[in-house]
């Protein structure tokens, strides 16, 4: 690939002939080719096939399936423990980089921490869920432990790995580090002359925390929480291999759709898979709207 | 008794000693500076007045009380800080009426004082504005009224104008002094830039490796420098080797050439610095009794008000400032020029500048 | 200056228990696959077994081309907008964004549907689903990239070796590309942690890939799972450590939050 010469360099750039232009969307092309061909038109079928019908008409019927009680119990179960991890991931997150930033903790603790979220936020699907069968399985080490040596049998109190408590606990895992490392730049980013400032002018701990950095944080904090909203929302392969596909959450849903399982209407598949592409996508456009928000104040 | 009083002030990082016993009395209203270049200690000393650092050893007492031990928050100290640390979710007029929210003064009370604080610092209009909105000039403004507002005792000053660009820094300087003597309140200006330190201060702390190397007015320090980290720091200097001859006659001899200082010369070395400032020297002007010394101008550097010539004498160049005028007429580069200085201006220092055995001579007022 | 450590402290002790205890649970239970003692039975096992070898061998391969596939695309596409099309940038960002709106379960259908059937029928070709893994990939490879771009001042860098005479081929594999290394080390190490384990498309699209193996094994067998487990997480624990090596020249971390959930 000849690249032409960059031109004028320098600050100043005169804005490119429109025959420039045109010849600098050439490099883009691969590119766009790929995305085309294997985001933007999958994804455009999948809303096509929303809005058609097996004889090939237009219809909005599939979308009102969606209102049928086990697939509207689905989406409810899904957004339930999407919001759930999420607000959990987020706030013990938050505590967490907390104490490593601004907290006050040793070094070493803050870049084990980040290096370990690193790792944990990657280590989701199959072998996380084989991990919290092992701890809290039926015959899990944490299970026999609590019974043996304390007595309590969390199964007979209503426990179950595979049910929502359980499947929260195991999405915990890769929730909580993704807030560490989403949230820690943005906690670097309060300046300690802030607190300082504070101080000075005769604030407690309370005042600084409730009139000056929460305000400040606040928007990455909430922007956080709808990006891990979104992540628990989308989530396939640690539901499937914890629950083998059994408990009703959205993407499982469309999971035995396509392998032509439960349903036998694939417009429905088509169906659930926009109203999934649609709260995903309010989730960035608050997550994207808070961060610029947030990116202002904490440069 | 002193209004602010610092004793034996010692600040330790680990082994590193960063402030090594300072001893400090400032009156109330007084404008006193910490001079000096970075990790002289003079940021820390200052944040211990503020409360943001303990001092290992030593104590800090303001209008006679004790304030070591009590918390930042309840010492009645305002600080400025360079980066301006204005809360970035709230408007100007928030971020001034902070301090006294805090102190839970009442809404009518709260509101006039922020009008009163918004046309001391000439932003009347400027009160809705979020510090994102500002330049730095006015972000630091506001930062100096959200201070004022609740009447500190004291007010520390952390290097406030060294993120500007230099117009604005002249423009803010004398605004801060300005606002400083009206409101009469005890400040500590912390700064690297002598220019500001000696057009701000009524005294001036210049500090070295964290101790005090003098404490002066700044036509003191400027014109009397009792050692020779503050005759090379503050001004500019020209310093060239000499040989004693006569130490009891003050004659020395300088590349060569003989020169007469007005005091004798004390410290018995035979090896010393003489320092001269540029101001003091004159051109190919023969000045009766005073000393001159014959060399060759190199170069001609034109500084704005100020033309500043490079004259070569023996090995070395000194540094000669004229005003410049309209009908300035210089010699041709590369030609002999003689240079004539009175005896005062001689500033005598041993070799190693250690400060012992430092001579300083009176110098002829500007 | 006093400072409340205490609950910094607390949050830290919780959430280290938190993640160690289901890593030493799980490895305390993949040591019983013997009766009565404790051994590495389970993970004999494990490795005896021709389909484990075959199945990570296959992820790995798929992980070799997409991210030759990846770089291979992204890499020149960066470059070439950042120097000669800037205004196109808010559009790839937003396209890096593209992947967590569709998520793979969702992209997946769409592949299926799309390229199921004639005219283009690509479904039973590895290629769809290396295509798959850098749709997956792209939004972490891209911002590998775009920060090792931005690390390297790369139009300031072009600028001064044209001024010095370079031609464009010199430029790129003189200059831009050597100081890419750390960029494509990380994008390398993500990619892999990123579709050696994956599942969802894998199982969709019917191959013979690790992730889908782990999940029979888990079906049938008891400690066996718990020491694939085991060595996912070492194996994962290895990437992010090499990744966290070699990019400690770039700035920001970002990269290397994970997509393994999905």
């Amino acid at each position: 690939m000849s690249l032409p010469a960059s031109g004028q360099g320098g600050a100043r750039r005169a804005r490119p002939s429109s025959s420039g232009r045109r010849r600098a969307w050439l490099g883009f092309v691969p590119f766009a080719l790929f995305s085309l061909a294997f985001m933007i038109l999958p994804a455009s079928s999948i809303f096509l096939g929303t809005f058609r019908n097996a004889d090939g008409q237009f219809t909005l019927m599939n979308l009102v399936h969606l209102t049928r009680p086990d697939i509207l119990g689905a989406y409810k179960v899904t957004i339930a423990i999407s919001a759930v991890t999420a607000a959990a991931g987020g706030l013990f997150g938050f505590l967490m980089a907390y104490a490593v930033t601004m907290g006050g903790l040793p070094r070493t603790l803050r870049s084990g921490l980040l290096t370990y979220s690193g790792v944990a936020s990657n280590f989701a699907g199959v072998p996380l869920a084989f991990a919290f069968i092992a701890t809290m399985g039926r015959v899990g080490m944490v299970t026999v432990i609590l019974k043996t040596v304390f007595g309590i049998n969390i199964y007979d109190h209503g426990f179950n790995l595979y049910g929502f408590w359980g499947l929260s606990i195991t999405y915990l895992y890769f929730q909580l580090p993704l807030m560490v490392l989403i949230i820690t730049p943005a906690l670097d980013g309060v300046k300690k002359e802030w607190r300082e400032a504070a101080e000075s002018l005769g604030a407690t701990k309370m005042h600084y925390w409730f009139r000056v950095a929460l305000p400040i944080l606040a928007p990455p904090l909430l922007s956080s929480v709808i990006l891990l909203f979104g992540n628990a929302f989308g989530a396939y392969a640690t539901a499937y291999a914890l629950t083998g596909g059994f408990i009703p959450l959205v993407p499982i849903l469309i999971g035995a759709q396509i392998t032509g399982d439960v349903l036998h209407d694939p417009y429905l598949g088509y169906a659930m898979a926009f109203g999934m592409v649609v709260v995903m996508t309010t989730c960035i456009i608050a997550y994207s709207l808070l961060q610029k928000r947030a990116s202002r104040w904490l440069k | 008794m002193a209004f602010l009083e610092l004793n034996g002030v010692v600040k330790r990082f680990g082994r590193n000693t960063v402030v090594d016993g300072f001893n400090l009395d400032v009156k109330e209203g007084e404008f006193v500076s910490f001079l000096g270049g970075s990790g002289c200690g003079k940021t820390t000393t200052l944040r211990m007045i503020a409360g943001f650092e303990t001092p290992s050893e030593g104590s800090i007492r303001i209008s006679g009380t004790e304030v070591v031990n009590v918390s930042p928050n309840k010492r009645g100290v305002g600080m400025v800080f360079q980066n301006y640390a204005l809360f970035p979710n709230m408007t100007v007029r928030r971020n001034i009426e902070f301090g006294l929210k805090v102190a839970k003064w009442k809404s009518a009370e709260i509101r006039k004082r922020v009008e009163e604080m918004l046309a001391l610092i000439h932003m009347e209009e400027l009160g809705e504005r979020y510090p994102h909105q500002m330049s730095g000039g006015q972000q630091q403004r506001a930062s100096l009224a959200r201070a004022l507002a609740v009447r500190p005792r004291v007010l520390l000053l952390d290097e406030p104008l060294s993120a500007l660009d230099a117009k604005i820094r002249a423009m803010l300087r004398t605004e801060i002094r300005a606002i400083q003597q009206k409101t009469g309140i005890t400040t500590i200006y912390v700064t690297h830039d002598q220019e500001e330190a000696l057009s701000l201060s009524d005294r001036i702390v210049v500090m070295q490796a964290g101790r005090i190397e003098q404490v002066g007015t700044p036509f003191e320090i400027y014109n009397h420098p009792t050692t020779a980290f503050v005759a090379s720091f503050i001004g500019n200097l020209n310093i060239l080797e000499a040989t004693v001859v006569d130490a009891a006659q003050g004659l020395l001899s300088v590349e060569g050439q003989e020169v007469r200082a007005a005091k004798a010369i004390a410290g018995g070395a035979t090896r010393v610095k003489l320092s001269l400032r540029p101001e003091m020297l004159s051109l190919n002007e023969g000045i009766p009794d005073a000393n001159s010394l014959a060399g060759t101008l190199a170069t001609v550097v034109f500084l704005g008000s100020i033309v500043r010539l490079g004259i070569i004498i023996g090995g070395r160049t000194l540094s000669l400032d004229r005003f410049n005028t309209p009908h300035l007429a210089l010699p041709a580069i590369g030609s002999g020029v003689t240079i004539s200085f009175p005896k005062e201006a001689c500033l005598i220092t041993d070799r190693d500048g250690s400060g012992e055995g430092v001579e300083a001579a009176l110098a002829k007022a500007i | 200056m006093k400072r409340h450590r205490g609950w910094a402290w607390l949050w830290m002790a919780f959430g280290v228990c938190y993640f160690f205890i289901p890593l030493v649970a799980t490895f305390m239970f993949s040591l019983r696959g013997k009766r009565g003692v404790l051994s590495f039975a389970a993970y004999h096992r494990v490795f005896a077994d021709p389909q484990f070898l075959e199945t990570f061998t296959f992820s790995l391969e798929m992980a070799v081309f997409t991210v030759i596939v990846g770089l291979a695309l992204i890499i020149p596409t960066v470059i070439w907008v950042n120097l000669r099309a800037p205004w196109i940038k808010p559009l790839i960002e937003g396209l890096s964004l593209l992947p967590f709106v569709i998520p793979p379960i969702v992209l997946v259908f769409g592949l299926i549907r799309l390229y199921g059937q004639p005219p283009i029928q690509l479904i039973s070709s590895p290629a769809l689903l290396v295509a798959g893994y850098v749709v997956l990939a792209f939004p972490y490879i891209y911002r590998a990239v775009d920060a090792g771009l931005r690390a390297m001042d790369l139009r300031g860098l072009t600028e001064a070796a044209q001024s010095l005479g370079a031609n464009w081929a010199t430029i790129m594999f003189k200059v831009v590309l050597p100081n890419m290394r750390v960029s494509i080390l990380s994008a390398t190490f993500l990619t892999f942690a990123i579709v050696i384990g994956e599942l969802t498309m894998a199982v969709m699209l019917a191959w013979p890939a690790f992730g889908p193996y782990m999940a029979f094994i888990g079906r049938d067998l008891a400690y066996e799972p718990a020491a694939l487990a085991i060595l996912s997480f070492l194996l994962t624990w290895g990437l992010i450590g090499l990744l966290q090596l070699a990019s400690r020249g770039i700035g920001s971390q970002g990269s290397s939050v994970g997509g393994g959930a999905h």
